[in-house]
């Protein structure tokens, strides 16, 4: 079994990793993998379920170090996402309060900056925590290749959403619409 | 109850389009909402200094422009190597700056489906421009950028100080519409199943 196929297997025994879509389309052929809608939410998850999927290859991780790896990697991207939409959430609500010129808005911004000053805080923290639960299992060389290897996720994730940009454009030239 | 579109919203915002053609509008506060925070943003837009990239990038974008012709007369590039040649060089440094606002622009606002891809997104054309880059050579803007940052790769990027902030959260993938997100959708799958992977 390569490293990649085993990847996949201990995903779909993990369970919720990889998206349903997927596995639906496994189960019922051609219809199933043209989906009429994809939800931001099913995206993020195929994101998460690239990065684990590669990331035993990138890693050089062992098959049963990897199985230890998967639910902590697994982890570490929850905790990085949660920590990531509470942010989000609180700039909305900055924005949205800073818009307004009204003066009563004044301690309701307070209020809002400091939220986000302590959800940063916190998201640092758990986010340190995560990491050092992966790193804990890796050895300096593993550890170093999981920080090149997040980092270029990052950047294949651009590249693809960029593509799909580009492939989306394209395919409605190619169906005569604007 | 219909939302407006990116596309209406960006009309609306941009005058081309009066308010009262769109009567949704009148009774959606998200949609109106949304208009006002488009609006704030292309007004914020008209107003942003783009940035002057730091002495080092000139230096290496002047290298690469030699690597640039040196790689064209090895391998005519379809995408680059078409019309350039020394004689044009002031058109396309030109153009490079134009795309550096576009992508100024682009990247200050997040607000609808940009025609022109965000800036560090912009390399995704990079990756593979021979098999993109043909496709959308009707599309002067996009085919534009897309000639530009052909030879321009990651490192040189975040020297130029565009892709600092960039990075595909929650909010980059709620605002692809359905189409790019099947897209995207089709391209992860591929990507799962990629030798090698």
């Amino acid at each position: 079994m390569t490293r990649s196929t085993f990847a996949m297997v201990a995903l779909l025994a993990a369970g919720a990793a990889l998206p349903s879509v997927t596995v639906h389309a496994q189960r019922q052929g051609r219809g199933a993998l043209d989906p009429a809608s994809v939800s931001a939410a099913e995206i993020q998850q195929m994101f998460d379920a690239v990065a684990l999927v590669q990331a035993q290859n990138q890693l050089t991780l062992a098959d049963d170090q990897y199985l230890q790896f998967l639910p902590r990697f697994k982890a570490l991207q929850e905790v990085r996402r949660r920590a990531q939409r509470e942010h989000q959430q609180l700039i909305q609500q900055l924005r949205r309060l800073s818009v307004s010129e009204a003066r009563a808005d004044e301690p309701q911004l307070k209020e809002r900056l400091k939220a986000l000053q302590e959800q940063e805080t916190r998201a640092a923290a758990d986010i340190k925590k995560a990491y050092d639960a992966v790193d804990e299992m890796l050895d300096v060389r593993q550890q170093a290749k999981l920080r090149v290897f997040e980092e270029n996720m990052e950047r294949r994730k651009i590249e693809l959403v960029t593509r799909a940009q580009v492939n989306n454009r394209r395919n409605l030239r190619g169906k005569g619409q604007p | 109850m219909r939302h407006l579109t990116s596309e209406q919203l960006v009309d609306l915002a941009e005058g081309v389009r009066a308010e009262p053609s769109m009567p949704h509008l009148q009774s959606c506060e998200a949609c109106r909402s949304k208009l006002t925070e488009l609006r704030a943003t292309l007004a914020a837009a008209g107003e942003v200094d783009v940035p002057e990239p730091s002495p080092l990038f000139w230096d290496h974008f002047s290298a690469r422009v030699h690597r640039a012709v040196e790689a064209e007369q090895a391998d005519r590039a379809p995408a680059f190597g078409r019309g350039w040649s020394w004689r044009t060089l002031p058109l396309w440094v030109g153009s490079f700056a134009v795309a550096v606002l576009v992508i100024a622009f682009a990247t200050r606002g997040r607000v609808h489906e940009a025609p022109v891809p965000v800036p560090a997104g912009s390399l995704a054309v990079v990756a593979e421009p021979q098999a993109e880059v043909p496709d959308i050579a009707d599309d002067p803007s996009l085919s534009l950028v897309a000639d530009l940052v052909t030879d321009l790769d990651w490192d040189a990027a975040v020297e130029a100080g565009l892709t600092t902030h960039l990075d595909v959260d929650d909010d980059v993938v709620t605002q692809l519409s359905d189409g790019e997100r099947r897209e995207l959708h089709r391209l992860l799958r591929a990507e799962l199943g990629r030798p090698g992977a």
